[in-house]
């Protein structure tokens, strides 16, 4: 066996290479694609309630596809993600529901960040993350996209740029 | 001059003196001209002076809040206290390489002490010359990829602060060191070894680093043990030992160095085993490198690891380099290996021989554990976790034939087996039976049962080897038993001073096992005021309260414990929990207040409180027993090591290494 | 009763700690910890808790963390316990939200059966090394005297020559 320490040495490197230049180490499948989303129904934070009534949520019977994205106020990333979604919202809003979950946050904060960024499309206050563990989040912001049908197509761990809530969008109005 | 240039220039200095070292010392090999040999000696001091002023240059930036220096500015803080700032050079990626680079120096000057000493001119180049092919490596990193004297263009008032987990105990300012004294001190019995391979000696070598090795071993069992306690003081979950990737990097080494350092003796007095030996200290060195490349490449998760960075490939680089050298060397002399003779199974090298396997299968394990979750990856595309409910129950077996094998090799003499052995034996196995009942007597789970066997069964085995002497020396010199027993005890320094790290590790073993059965974790919320009953104890909350520090905020619950009944049992008096917030830090950091005793240990922890009215806090209560004697242990084999290293009895010893002389 | 502000250092300090807590979480964006009492929990629930990974952190269990995340498993597993299901169903609740990844011990099936099996491969592996090794030096101790070259014969006296070998 000896003789074929080059073979180890390789394997070992070849190993720790690929390890290495993995783009995102961290990054977690989600066990949801393909699946039904998890129902959920959640207190709207307060100036989404005059519009879309006390709860949102998912459940039987979408009128349309939803984009759920987790969020939190004290979130980096999702300081330059809420534009993008609020464009994304006036631009879409007709063929497909943007919904926010705030987790782990503080209802003041949350509404703080709503209105600092002018965030029209819903979101839901989770305050404890329930719901996010319910989806298997491990980090804010997430995106789940979600079929008319109430299926999982996929899920976005970590910050959407623009061409990649576009690809999105198209894979789930086809 | 400024700490940032003298630091640089110094470490430039290093960095050309090490190329030098190494040039010369492949001439003196090549020509096999000792006047090469002699400059390359002398550039062995000059590296050290270069790498003792460059580390000191750090320090001394970090003591003068120089923040035009890019490691200051990033991981000191002129709020630190002094003895933060001291230790601050090892708290981050490029200090820590500074700081190995330093030992690595000093290792190569004490090895240049050597030359003409033992080590030949046909060997004294190639082993120098290894060791400066290892410091140029990492003065290299230093000057082109993680350079500590980087300067910053517009100086920040204040730097970013130290890493909170590394400034919450003064354990952290001497865990890393001792950590790098380990590692670092194994690449001598390398360079050692490379030297053999190259110059076809291949049995002396081990005489000569003997020491070394232990010298490295005491080391790396000193900071696994540090490193316990130091996870068991600060990180707030009750336990000292989590499986994280970066703690197997360290206990890997750990166990294939365990591991030469037995076959090595078979080789020291029967002949045995040569190639094994090459490749267990090649496997040991590259293990540190390992771990190295771990913490600092980002390849896998774990809680310890420094910010990954471009470090990582080089130490890739690196750890591969360091096999081939090895083990190709290893594989083109392998044929003209000789061994002195075969391996008896039933006699002290056999034990030897079947300890090494297991703890080679160890090192195994947990290699295999550590990066299988990156096979999967890579061939499945899936995720999973290897983790600590693994690692436990894999170790147990494993501990189980371990402690077996640690009884009976010291018991087995290294010839034939005699009807002294047997009874010996038997007297072992009945200690193992009543243990073990015992246990079972008391109500205990069979997995301590059996760790109470195996304590009494490695106890009686050490009593007896003792006792039989003693009682030898005694009669046949006519002194009394104390007497002989002083005798003995110095004039076979090693055999003694093995008797004293293997009681350690028994012992070790024994708390391991109660520890990680019996742990107990509660936590509840109290009122200022409430009394909680639980564990046979009363804990009152006494009040909240804050306090400024000069480098973090911290959140202080005082609380008052009494014990009830027995099993409280030495858990009163009033501790101050906290949590502290450092400005650098995301989330506060709870600080656990420990209150050991003789059996169970009480660990208190603040997890929350009321942030608006400090009415209420929430305690966390962990319950272990017998972590104390774990602290114990350690210190019991760290001494035990120092017995056998302490000069006086080397040369005693030196006689007893001839290969006819009895024990 | 000695609350907020009593403490050792006066109601100023209390003042100070907060502006400068607020301005900490402003700063570093921290998870805010809500100002409600977490709910006590039993032993039981750290013990289930240990085997489960804690997802954001970085290798850390859920029992040992202090992220949101990991506080909010620990009340599942407790709300989960008082609903009296068992060990098993509560890890099977994680593993339908995060997979397998989220056990911290590999369940023995397809790929991860592999690192049950290893202490035997490892065993396996390395005593069928040690015994060809073995063989082999049988083999050449067992080889004629004569086959041993002479500059072999300089190198073995030279070795013996080396003084730590000297008694």
């Amino acid at each position: 066996m000896l003789r074929f320490w080059p073979i180890w040495v390789l394997l070992l490197g070849g190993l720790f290479y690929w390890g290495m230049q993995r783009p995102n180490p961290n990054e977690l499948k989600s066990v949801l694609v393909g699946k039904p989303a998890p129902s959920f129904s959640l207190p709207l934070l307060e100036p989404y309630r005059a519009q879309y009534g006390p709860e949102m949520g998912i459940g039987e019977g979408l009128d349309k596809p939803v984009l759920l994205n987790i969020w939190a106020s004290w979130c980096i990333p999702c300081r330059t993600e809420a534009p993008l979604l609020e464009r994304f919202h006036q631009q879409y809003k007709d063929q497909v529901l943007i919904l926010g979950v705030n987790v782990q946050d503080k209802e003041a904060e949350a509404l703080k960040f709503v209105q600092q960024y002018g965030l029209t499309f819903p979101s839901v206050y989770d305050g404890r993350g329930r719901i996010g563990i319910e989806y298997g989040y491990y980090g804010v912001p997430e995106t789940f996209v979600i079929d008319r049908n109430g299926t999982v197509l996929a899920r976005h761990a970590g910050e959407l740029s623009e061409a990649q809530l576009k690809g999105y969008l198209r894979q789930v109005l086809q | 001059m400024t700490p940032g240039l003298l630091g640089g220039v110094s470490l430039l200095a290093a960095l050309i003196f090490s190329v030098m070292g190494l040039v010369l010392s492949i001439l003196a090999y090549t020509l096999r001209d000792g006047r090469y040999l002699e400059v390359a000696r002398r550039l062995s001091t000059l590296s050290l002076m270069a790498a003792l002023v460059s580390f000191g240059a750090l320090e001394w930036a970090i003591l003068t809040n120089d923040f035009s220096v890019s490691y200051v500015a990033n991981h000191s803080s002129a709020n630190n206290p002094l003895w933060v700032k001291l230790v601050t050079p090892w708290a981050a990626l490029e200090g820590s390489i500074l700081l190995w680079a330093m030992l690595q120096t000093a290792y190569t000057w004490l090895l240049s002490l050597r030359v003409g000493q033992g080590l030949d001119i046909w060997r004294a180049p190639v082993a120098l010359g290894t060791l400066f092919a290892v410091q140029v490596f990492f003065f290299a990193v230093m000057v082109f990829v993680a350079h500590p004297f980087d300067a910053v263009p517009n100086p920040p008032p204040d730097g970013r602060g130290t890493n909170p987990l590394l400034q919450n105990h003064w354990m952290m300012a001497v865990h890393p060191v001792l950590m790098y004294l380990g590692f670092v001190g194994l690449s001598v019995p390398f360079a050692y070894a490379v030297a053999a391979m190259v110059a076809k000696r291949f049995q002396s070598w081990i005489f000569e680093t003997r020491w070394w090795t232990l010298v490295a071993w005491g080391f790396l069992t000193a900071a696994i043990f540090t490193g316990k306690w130091w996870s068991y003081e600060i990180l707030g979950w009750g336990g000292y030992w989590a499986w994280d990737p970066v703690e197997n990097a360290s206990i890997i080494p750990w166990l294939l160095a365990t591991a030469f350092l037995h076959t090595a003796q078979v080789q020291e007095r029967k002949g045995l085993f040569k190639g094994w030996n090459f490749a267990f200290i090649t496997l040991t060195f590259a293990a540190t490198v390992f771990g190295t490349f771990l913490t600092r490449s980002g390849v896998i998760q774990s809680v310890h690891a420094f910010a990954s960075g471009p470090v990582g490939a080089w130490f890739l680089l690196f750890l591969l380099g360091v096999m081939a050298v090895g083990l190709g060397l290893l594989a083109r002399v392998s044929a003209e290996i000789r061994e002195a003779g075969e391996v008896r199974w039933r006699s002290r090298e056999g034990a030897l021989l079947a300890g090494a396997l297991f703890f080679g299968t160890f090192a195994f394990v947990v290699v295999l554990g550590t990066l299988w979750p990156l096979v999967v990856e890579i061939v499945s595309g899936a995720k999973v976790s290897v983790g600590a409910p693994f690692f436990n129950q894999i170790s147990i077996p494993l501990g189980i034939f371990m402690l077996l094998l640690m009884g009976i090799g010291p018991v087995l003499p290294w010839r034939h087996t005699n009807a002294q052995v047997m009874r010996n034996l038997t007297a072992m196995l009945i200690a193992l039976g009543v243990g073990t009942l015992l246990g079972f007597g008391l109500g205990l789970t069979l997995g301590v049962s059996l760790a109470i066997g195996l304590f009494a069964y490695n106890l009686t085995a050490i009593w007896l080897m003792v006792a039989q002497g003693v009682r030898e020396r005694a009669r046949s010199l006519g002194i009394s038993w104390g007497q002989a027993l002083l005798e003995l005890a110095a004039s076979h320094k090693r055999r003694f001073g093995s008797h004293i790290v293997h009681f350690g590790i028994a012992l070790a073993a024994l708390t391991i096992a109660f520890s990680q059965t019996y742990r107990v974790t509660e936590q509840k919320t109290l009122q200022v005021g409430e009394t909680w009953q639980t564990r046979g104890m009363e804990v009152r909350l006494l009040s909240i309260s804050a306090k400024e520090e000069s480098n973090r905020f911290a959140a202080i619950a005082p609380i008052e414990v009494r014990s009830t009944s027995l099993e409280g049992w030495g858990s009163d008096g009033r501790y101050q929990t906290r949590l502290n917030f450092y400005p650098q830090m995301g989330s506060p950091l709870a600080t656990p207040v420990v209150k050991y005793s003789l059996y169970n240990d009480y660990y208190f922890v603040l997890m929350q409180f009321d942030q608006e009215r400090g009415q209420w806090a929430t305690l966390k209560i962990i319950v272990t027993p017998m972590v104390w004697w774990l602290w114990v242990s350690g210190l019991i084999i760290v001494l035990g090591t120092l017995y056998i290293l302490w000069p006086g009895g080397a040369r005693v010893v030196s006689r007893q290494m001839s290969p006819t002389a009895g024990d | 009763m000695r609350g907020w502000g009593t403490g050792d250092r006066g109601v100023g300090l209390l003042a100070r700690f907060l502006a400068l807590g607020l301005w900490l979480w402003a700063l570093s964006l921290a998870q805010p910890t809500p100002n409600t009492p977490p709910p006590d929990f039993s032993p039981r629930v750290f013990e289930i808790a240990g085997e489960l990974r804690c997802p954001v952190c970085q290798g850390e269990s859920a029992a040992e963390s202090n992220a949101g995340i990991a506080v909010e498993m620990r009340r599942i597993i407790a709300e989960q316990l008082a609903q009296g299901k068992t060990e098993a169903e509560i890890r099977q609740f994680f593993v339908e939200r995060y997979g397998d990844w989220i056990l911290y011990e590999p369940p023995a099936r397809g790929l991860t059966l592999w690192v049950w099996l290893s202490p035997l491969i490892g065993l396996g592996l390395l005593g069928y090394g040690l015994w060809r090794y073995l063989a082999r030096v049988r083999a050449r101790v067992q080889a004629p005297i004569a086959d041993v070259s002479e500059e072999e014969i300089a190198r073995l006296e030279a070795e013996l020559q080396t003084p730590e070998r000297k008694s």
